[in-house]
């Protein structure tokens, strides 16, 4: 009798851990067009990639998600429309040229046929004038640590950075990717900024050495919320409120963003 | 505001003197056999013009003029004791109560004042558990626990299954002010708050009150725990033991300095960790890891005269979480040692004085402090590589001074101070990194100063109509920012037959203290933070009304009452925050402060709460009822948009029952029901693409996916419902009474929601689709427990 009340025990324990929920009403949501890209200034290649979203429920996280491929895809900025076309190998809209954003504006839209037309608007952030870079640097057997700064003098307006870096190799053409981060100075618009971060170059036994660029944007607003947020995104704490992401794009999910970078080449 | 006071005073003093002339009765009243002072005494005189309680101290006081009079001590659980005496000049008299179990040699207050007569009491939104019943109520695991049977009550609720966090009317675990002997007792959960610090052993008394609050209350929103610890018994050596499945306990208390002096020590440690070590030894290469939570009560008291006693008592509790970590390889050797601790600790000093026959003082010096402290430490061939310790606490010094001034039988005025001096360390970070060179050390640390100045008159305005009317001035200074509030707070009475009241309250409350969660249910890594000039204090207003009715025949209360609370300055966190970053900007500099990462709001709870509850006879217990709404808004959650707390439960039913079946056998059951917590569900997923000009992973480089939810807590979860039992068998030995305990919690094996997540189908299949899976805690759970109670 013992023996039966312990192994009803341990298998009411284990059965009673998890049951999948069936015939629960879930609140529908509509399927809706994604974009996500961003224009950077001065670039002569920009890309957006349009997608669909999809139910969670009831599909597999495997299957991906399905790219929109026949959108008209266009960005404006003052009398200038730039129109963006289809690339099946890089499954990415493309536009190759200069994108003139001398107006301070670019909109733009997504018209696709079955999920409607989707609009943003953005402002392009002033031109990075000045700055001090300050890099301090620490040399161990096969890496190099880069303590990087660049100080802001303050504007009295709200700018957001993004920093990152790149590894090129003198071998091949292979670009590593460093770090990434995001900075503002919005809660002191009169106090100069720092935008500071650790790099690290490595160099491998047979002499191979690599250089390190670091590169410093000024990002629209929305851009930098967008990767603030990626930064604590942790979707999967079934305690935590859930984190919904910035979201830029009308009509539609999706952050569209520009740019202005300084790339600067660390020794 | 001074003026104020000063006013009431003298207009009471000038009622005093125009009186009759009378003389004070006075004195404490004590259980027989222990001495242990009991609380809610009812004493009048035989004709019912004039009446009193004990207070928090054992100490009452009575107006009689000249002459002869029957008068009637009357605690049920205990003889009643009538006392003719001759008054003719003020007059102490202590007196001692006979227990109705004294002949089992059992020394339990059996009752306590929640068995007046509801109808008779001016306070209402008041329950006071008897520790018997605590005691009697079957438990998860048959761990005794305080805070879960006051879950059982109407307009409590508990937070998700087997939680010992309080939910009370609409308000946060952080809105309850718990105290144990006038110390605030900031984290009031073991093992994530699946068992609370209190398992009534060495409690005396527990009264919540969740509305109507009296002026000597003040500090939260939503309720106040008010706990106090026995004195011990000052006759004898005495003392209790228990071996349960998680925990055993002990319980020591006797006389000291002739009688004249008595103490208690209690202690609990759980052993899951000592059980589970040979295995996990077993199967981790010799390396141990474990849990553990202990609490150690001890309080002592001294009785220099009549006229003054002195009190010392304590808490102290710690969990612990802990693995150690040793590996060897290549000549090279490894260990790594992570602990996790959180725990409390109060300690009270306190000192009664009778200055006069009508003025009993009582001044506490109290300390209290909570920390969570994390550590970890790697190290290679005996050389540190790695150390993290971080923590995160409070601790308050406070110094209280409380007055019973018995004016006449008419009115019953408190007075007094609390100064609170608070030092709040939301985040200490030391980190040693011998491999980068890299050292962090990085404490934020908040002082603050609180206080509180209330007085009270508790006044029988006529024989039908009672009122307890007092103003709270609160003051909180943290940096160069002073908060000022006037707390008004009224409660009325008015007996429309003897045993059937109409009641009405009205309390305005503040709370200086936030509690930065992003959990919701109350874990140790939560965050106390004060009120600063950018986060405001929250307050609330609430009012009640209701009636109360005693059937006496038939040992029946009811009471029902209708709230409304309405509460403002609600923190939450920013969207994207956590506690992980708490000093990490989302939206702001690369390292902001806390205040950044909140966001305010409001909130609003009301409902109706109904009570009936059968306090005396072989079958004891209640049924509660709760219907209620609780929605909060926040500018930045949300859209802006109005949304129902995750708490908010529209109906939650218990019903208990204690039955003695025998005199040494007692069978108790419980049945809880309660709307599933509302919840905030992912509905559509989407790809998250780069800003960089790539096609593949977000902004940094992963391949994430976002996600649609519902608006914000718009999904129910299923309701939640559970039945537990237990039986106490009793027997007398030649050392004392022996009791076994068998319970059964979730008894029908009901798979009620911890929570709810979106997983495969097939658990190892990446392809299966996605459904919707509600993961449980606990099924059916039998526990055993024996316990000795030494005579």
């Amino acid at each position: 009798m013992k023996k039966v009340l312990m192994y009803l025990a341990v298998i009411l324990s284990v059965y009673g851990c998890q049951t999948v929920l069936e015939n629960v009403p879930i609140p529908e949501i509509p399927q809706k067009a994604v974009v996500f890209g961003s224009i950077e200034v001065e670039s002569l290649y920009h890309t957006l990639r349009v997608t669909k979203s999809k139910p969670i429920l009831n599909n597999s996280t495997s299957s991906g998600f399905d790219a929109i491929t026949d959108a008209q895809v266009t960005v404006t900025s003052g009398a200038q429309i730039y129109t963006f076309t289809y690339s099946p190998t890089i499954e990415l809209y493309e536009y190759r040229g200069m994108i003139d954003l001398s107006s301070g504006e670019a909109q733009l839209a997504v018209n696709t046929i079955s999920l409607g037309r989707l609009t943003s608007r953005v402002t392009v952030p002033a031109k990075l004038s000045t700055y001090t870079l300050m890099v301090d640097s620490l040399v161990r057997e096969y890496e190099t640590e880069y303590a990087v700064q660049f100080t802001v003098p303050a504007s009295g307006n709200a700018e957001y950075y993004r920093l990152d870096g790149y590894l090129t190799y003198a071998t091949d053409t292979f670009s590593s990717y460093s770090t990434n981060e995001y900075h503002t100075n919005k809660t002191e618009l009169n106090k100069e900024l720092k935008v500071k971060s650790t790099f690290y170059k490595w160099d491998d036994k047979n002499g191979s050495s690599s250089d390190l660029y670091v590169r410093l944007s000024r990002i629209s607003e929305e851009y930098y919320k967008y990767g603030k947020a990626l930064e604590n995104y942790e979707p999967n704490n079934p305690f935590a409120e859930p984190i919904p992401l910035p979201n830029n794009v009308d009509g539609g999910l999706g952050v569209f963003g520009i740019s202005r970078s300084k790339i600067i080449r660390i020794n | 505001m001074k003026n104020f006071f000063l006013l009431v005073l003298v207009v009471l003093a000038a009622q005093t003197v125009s009186a009759q002339q009378t003389y004070t009765l006075s004195g404490y009243v004590k259980e027989a056999g222990s001495k242990e002072l009991l609380l809610g005494v009812t004493i009048y005189t035989a004709d019912k013009t004039a009446g009193t309680v004990t207070n928090n101290f054992g100490y009452y006081a009575l107006q009689l003029p000249a002459g002869t009079h029957d008068i009637v001590y009357n605690f049920i659980g205990y003889g009643t004791e009538i006392r003719q005496m001759t008054i003719s000049a003020d007059k102490v008299q202590n007196v001692l109560l006979q227990s109705a179990n004294s002949a089992l040699g059992e020394v339990v207050v059996k009752a306590s004042k929640t068995q007046k007569k509801v109808s008779e009491q001016v306070q209402m939104s008041t329950i006071e558990i008897p520790i018997k019943t605590i005691k009697d109520i079957p438990a998860l695991m048959g761990e005794k626990d305080v805070l879960k049977v006051l879950q059982l009550m109407p307009g409590i609720q508990s937070g998700s299954e087997g939680q010992s966090g309080l939910y009370v009317r609409g308000g946060g675990p952080d809105q309850n002010l718990i105290i144990l002997d006038g110390a605030t007792v900031y984290n009031a959960q073991h093992l994530f708050g699946f068992f609370s610090l209190f398992n009534g052993d060495a409690l005396r008394s527990v009264e919540l009150v969740k509305g109507g609050f009296p002026a000597e209350y003040g500090g939260r929103l939503s309720s106040v725990i008010d706990m106090n610890m026995k004195d011990g018994n000052k006759e004898k050596y005495t003392g209790e033991l228990g071996i349960g499945v998680i925990s055993s306990k002990g319980l020591i208390e006797g006389p000291f300095a002739s009688g004249k002096g008595s103490f208690i020590v209690s202690g609990r440690r759980t052993y899951i960790d000592v059980l589970t070590q040979p295995v996990i030894r077993a199967f981790n290469n010799g390396n141990s890891a474990g849990y553990y939570f202990y609490d150690l009560n001890a309080k002592a008291n001294y009785e220099i005269n009549d006229k003054n006693k002195v009190y010392l008592s304590g808490y102290f509790g710690r969990d612990k979480f802990y693995a150690n970590i040793k590996e060897s390889f290549d000549n090279q050797s490894y260990k790594s040692d992570i602990n996790f601790g959180w725990g409390n600790a109060t300690g009270t000093a306190r000192w009664n004085h009778v200055v006069n026959p009508k003025l009993f003082s009582n001044t506490s010096f109290i300390y209290s402090f909570y920390e969570l402290a994390i550590k970890a430490e790697e190290e290679e061939n005996d050389q540190q590589l790695f150390s993290l310790k971080y923590g995160s606490g409070i601790e308050d010094y406070s110094i209280k001074q409380d007055f019973d001034w018995y004016a006449n039988n008419k009115h019953k005025v408190k007075f007094g101070v609390l100064a609170t001096h608070h030092t709040f360390t939301p985040d200490a970070l030391v980190i040693t990194d011998a491999v980068f060179g890299e050292n962090l050390n990085r404490k934020t640390e908040y002082k603050s100063i609180e206080t509180g100045f209330y007085i009270q008159d508790e006044w029988k305005i006529t024989n039908r109509l009672k009122s307890l009317m007092g103003l709270r001035l609160s003051t909180f200074t943290s940096g160069d920012k002073t908060y000022v509030n006037p707390e008004p707070r009224i409660a009325l009475s008015y007996n429309l037959k003897s045993d059937l009241a109409l009641k009405a309250s009205f309390a305005t409350m503040n709370q200086y203290l936030h509690l930065l969660s992003n959990s919701g249910v109350g874990l140790p890594m939560d965050l106390w933070v004060p009120a600063t000039e950018k986060v405001k204090p929250q307050n609330s207003q609430q009012v009640a009304a209701g009636i109360a009715k005693d059937f006496e025949k038939q040992n029946f209360s009811l009471t029902v009452e209708g709230y409304y609370k309405a509460m403002n300055n609600i923190i939450g966190y920013k969207e994207g925050a956590s506690f992980l970053a708490i000093q990490d900007g989302v939206d702001g500099a690369e390292t902001i402060s806390w205040e950044d990462n909140v966001t305010s709001g409001k909130g609003v709870s009301y409902g109706g709460e109904f009570l009936v509850q059968r306090k005396q006879g072989k079958l004891t217990g209640w049924v509660g009822y709760t219907l209620s709404w609780t929605t909060q808004q926040f500018d930045e959650l949300n859209n802006g948009n109005k949304f129902f707390a995750r708490y908010d439960r529209r109906h939650d039913i218990s019903v208990v029952g204690i039955y003695e079946l025998k005199e040494n056998v007692t069978l108790s059951a419980t049945w809880v029901y309660g709307t599933g917590n509302a919840i905030t569900l992912p509905l559509s997923t989407y790809e998250l693409g780069s800003l960089n000009n790539s096609r593949y992973g977000d902004q940094f480089g992963f391949n994430r996916n976002g996600t649609e939810y519902t608006a914000r807590n718009d999904f129910r979860m299923r309701s939640y419902h559970r039945a537990d039992i237990g039986i106490q068998v009793s027997k007398e030995k030649k050392r004392g009474v022996r009791t076994w305990e068998f319970s059964a919690y979730n008894l029908y094996n009901r798979k009620n929601p911890f929570y709810y997540t979106i997983g495969p189908e097939e658990r190892f299949d990446p392809d299966s689709k996605q459904v919707l899976k509600q993961i449980s805690l606990f099924p059916i759970l039998p526990s055993v427990s024996w316990n000795y109670k030494f005579k």
